[in-house]
């Protein structure tokens, strides 16, 4: 009996080394800034804290929509606005007002956007049903067993590698140096400041009628978000900061009802909501070349279009600095806009891998 | 499912879960139960090729077996002059049970696998006679393991006939022999009664033998996953445009090919080997540290030792002891005296088996020739061997024996660089371009890493992999498993450090995950 306790108790041990390792590797492995391949989408929500304190004038938060349809860089361009963009994937209002209280901590922006893809459950019915019958999306399960050990792998890899940001970045292992084994920042730089480029271009052929009928009854936001919302408006207009709410082009899951409960939300806080999903807020918009997936989020050209009209209203609602001859200022952004160009140049490129 | 996948891994965790909870005894349900699954995840309803290919191999084992038991029933009551005729009608019949299986068995494999070359080689010759007939596109999909499979029921119903065997009763358990997951996707060719003792009894939880088994899948994760892999990105483009390359990166790219299927196959059966030895089930052995082997004769009784082992005993064996060879052995011993007239027959047979070796790995002409190309090697050396005895040669010095070794390597690279090439042709222009080629600043301008996914710390690690690879092969062939000796350390903590070293080195230097260029198994494609 002995004897077994003790091989349990070694095999435990280094069970526990070895999880030790992994997190210890994943944290030399994980890319730091945006020019180290695989930039980490959910570290880039974070990318706020590598920020000089008191440098960010108009700050955006939100879910997937928001960090691939607003560049604060082509803000910085056009009018030498500083800002900074925190999205994260599968985003919820409790996730956005840690992150904006936090925000508040070194930073005081004059505006902080709000995005509201994240306050509502579900996407478009009908488009979910095409969905389903042009790509077969069943459970995991039952795709699993019908298309094959090919879907369990691409979805346990990445899970695996959301887990173990090892095995995501494993390949890095020809870059790093000695510093990546002493110096385990966890703040990620983000170059794009926040933003997520992208070039790739998949048509949705919808239309308009994603949004459905301008009458439909307001949808219903997830349970405790409005409360949260309310604490995020709270926390802006007590740091003198101006909430505003916006929706970002989303035909994969935007629709009247949801825009009615939004608009019904900021009548009741006297908030400003911008919803650039209705007809004719971006006329410039083509949805045949300005999504990457066909409908769910833009791609570059998109979120050029969009940033252009974020741009205008933020000149309009609350009016910022330019911060183009501020040495605290250029000193980051003008070296940013540097490598964002040449990565938009990259991904824009006919040839791109 | 690859072996170095994530759901195969995830299968065998389950497996292996649910194996070590239910007694010794009633394990062999559970892994039919997950062979067949793997075999419909992998085949969906092509796994009813398997199902009725084990029903066959079970009634014709079935019918066999009456008869013998038949002829052993009445035996005792005849005369013995009656008795050898009596046998001799019961033999007869249970060939023919045995030839009806084998028959059905093969032509499904014929069908499925052979067909688009048969027909394209019937349109071939039609158009070499003038007719004016373009090849149809036939191609079947193919169930998983089919070759394999396919040959182990022929070996199962053979040591039936040949009395190596009791026909299994049990359909069940015949098809977890069958269908067992772990040696269906590339071998090694197990044979029943070899395999099933501790098949259908598994050996007790021993927890050194454990770690030993796991110490081996990790041992064969890291020669696909980190060499064979890395290998293949330095393979796979000189291969589809040789003629865009020079000497030097033709002859790495056929030396790396030779190192990426030895890596590969080996790593396969270390990773099934290893997963059967954790579950107390002994698979036999496909791999015997085949670059050590001083002629071609030798290479091939140490690499794919299954398969030589299965020609051997059901193409060779019976061809050489068939009463025609036989009467044709007596001749050539007659005409050709001693030496030449025992090795003419075995050369005859021997052509049979290496064209059936060639054709095994895939339909195509340039397979049968590859087949071939060994066959030719051998005679060759086998003819003349009379000679080059009177040389007086010391052949047990190591300078002869490294100088046996080097060229059986060489040979071997010529033959695999036939399996990797396109075609016949392509093999033979990529080894003359070695030599047409020369290029001195391919060694110094960094071409040499220049490939997509590939650059010089992959050639390190190539290097690296290689060096411990040989240094194991080393061990091996002097009698030393290093695996053993970390297992049967004191404390055993030499071997768990090995494991976690080994999981860390697999995780970062390993090719896997989406866009990673990761090999599919090259003998799962047979």
């Amino acid at each position: 009996m002995k004897k077994h306790l003790i091989r349990l108790a070694r095999v435990l041990a280094f069970a526990l080394v070895f999880v030790l390792a992994v997190n210890y590797l994943s944290l030399v492995f994980t890319p730091r800034t945006e020019t180290q391949r695989f930039g980490d989408y959910s570290r880039i929500s974070y990318s706020y804290r590598a920020e000089a304190p008191d440098t960010i004038d108009v700050f955006f938060v939100g879910d997937s929509s928001a960090y691939r349809s607003v560049s604060p860089m082509e803000l910085w361009e056009r009018d030498g606005i500083a800002a900074c963009m925190s999205g994260r994937g599968q985003q919820t209002a409790a996730g956005a007002y840690k992150i904006v209280r936090e925000l508040f901590e070194k930073q005081n922006p004059k505006i902080v956007f709000i995005e509201t893809g994240m306050l509502f459950p579900g996407k478009n019915e009908d488009i979910k049903k095409a969905a389903i019958e042009q790509n077969n999306q069943h459970s995991v399960i039952r795709r699993v067993f019908f298309s094959g050990p090919e879907v369990f792998d691409d979805i346990g890899v990445s899970s695996v590698g959301y887990y173990f940001p090892l095995a995501k970045y494993h390949s890095r292992w020809k870059e790093l140096t000695l510093r990546d084994f002493v110096d385990l920042n966890t703040i990620y730089y983000s170059e794009y400041h926040g933003y997520v480029l992208s070039g790739d271009v998949e048509a949705y052929t919808g239309g308009d009628a994603y949004m459905g009928n301008e009458n439909d009854a307001p949808a219903q936001m997830y349970d405790g978000a409005e409360k949260k919302l309310d604490a995020i408006v709270e926390l802006c207009r007590s740091h003198g900061a101006l909430p505003v709410l916006f929706t970002a082009p989303c035909a994969m899951s935007w629709n009247y009802g949801k825009h009615n409960a939004t608009a019904a939300y900021a009548q009741k806080q006297s908030l400003t909501y911008r919803d650039y999903n209705l007809p004719g807020e971006i006329p410039e918009l083509d949805w045949l070349t300005d999504s990457k997936d066909g409908g769910d989020h833009l791609n570059h050209p998109g979120a050029v279009k969009m940033t252009e009209h974020i741009r205008q209203d933020i000149q309009t609602l609350c009016p910022v600095p330019d911060r183009r001859t501020d040495p605290k200022y250029t000193e980051r952004f003008d070296h940013d806009d540097l490598i964002y160009r040449q990565q938009v140049q990259k991904e824009l490129a006919p040839d791109k891998e | 499912m690859g072996y170095t996948s994530l759901s195969f891994i995830v299968f065998c965790i389950a497996v292996c879960l649910v194996f070590f909870c239910i007694p010794r005894k009633y394990r062999w349900p559970w892994l039919l139960a997950m062979s067949l699954l793997f075999h419909f995840i992998a085949s969906k309803a092509l796994t009813l090729y398997l199902v009725g290919d084990i029903v066959v191999v079970w009634l014709c084992g079935l019918l066999i077996q009456r008869k013998k038991d038949k002829f052993n029933a009445i035996k005792k009551e005849i005369d013995k002059a009656e008795r050898k005729i009596v046998k001799k009608q019961f033999e007869k019949r249970e060939k023919l049970i045995e030839f009806i299986g084998i028959a059905v068995l093969l032509s499904v494999l014929l069908v499925l696998k052979y067909s688009p070359m048969f027909v394209s080689g019937a349109f071939g010759l039609a158009r070499l006679f003038g007719a004016n007939a373009e090849t149809p596109l036939i191609r079947f999909a193919l169930p998983l393991g089919i070759s394999y499979y396919t040959l182990t029921g022929i070996s199962y119903m053979a040591d039936i006939r040949m009395g190596k065997l009791t026909a299994e009763k049990n359909p069940l358990r015949l098809a977890t022999f069958i269908s067992f997951f772990p040696h269906i996707v590339e071998g090694p060719f197990s044979r029943y009664g070899d395999l099933t003792p501790t098949l259908f009894m598994p050996d007790a939880f021993d927890y050194d033998r454990f770690r030993a088994g796991l110490l081996r899948v990790i041992w064969g994760f890291g020669k696909k996953m980190i060499l064979a892999d890395r290998a293949a990105f330095v393979v796979n483009p000189v291969f589809a445009d040789p003629g865009a390359f020079r000497g030097p990166h033709i002859f790495a790219a056929m030396a790396l090919y030779t190192v990426q299927i030895y890596a590969e196959f080996s790593g396969a059966m270390d990773i099934v080997t290893g997963l059967c030895e954790m579950m107390g089930i002994h698979l036999a052995e496909n791999f015997r540290q085949p670059f050590f082997s001083r002629s071609i004769d030798e290479f091939w009784q140490r690499w794919h030792i299954t398969l030589g082992a299965w020609l051997r005993d059901y193409v060779f064996y019976p061809i050489t002891f068939s009463k025609g060879m036989q009467k044709l052995s007596a001749k050539c011993r007659e005409k050709l005296g001693g030496y030449y007239g025992a090795i003419l027959p075995a050369t005859l047979a021997l052509f049979a088996v290496w064209f059936l070796i060639g054709l095994w790995h895939g339909a195509s002409l340039k397979y049968v020739f590859y087949g071939l190309y060994y066959y030719i090697l051998m005679t060759i050396a086998k003819l003349a061997k009379p000679a080059t005895d009177k040389l007086q040669i010391k052949r047990d010095t190591r300078l002869y024996r490294g100088f046996e070794i080097a060229r059986t390597c060489l040979a071997v690279l010529v033959g695999m660089t036939i399996f990797r090439a396109d075609t016949v042709g392509q093999a033979f222009s990529m080894t003359a371009m070695i030599f047409t080629r020369p290029s001195v600043a391919a060694f110094t301008d960094g071409s040499l890493f220049a490939f997509d996914k590939f650059s010089w710390p992959d050639a390190v690690i190539i290097v690296l992999a290689l060096a411990a690879v040989i240094f194991v092969d080393i061990r091996k062939e002097s009698g030393h498993s290093p695996r053993e000796t970390l297992v049967k350390q004191k404390h055993g903590v030499f071997a768990w450090i090995a494991v976690v070293l080994g999981l860390l080195l697999l995780m970062i230097l390993g090719i896997y995950g989406q866009g990673s260029g990761a090999s599919p198994l090259i003998y799962g494609q047979f």
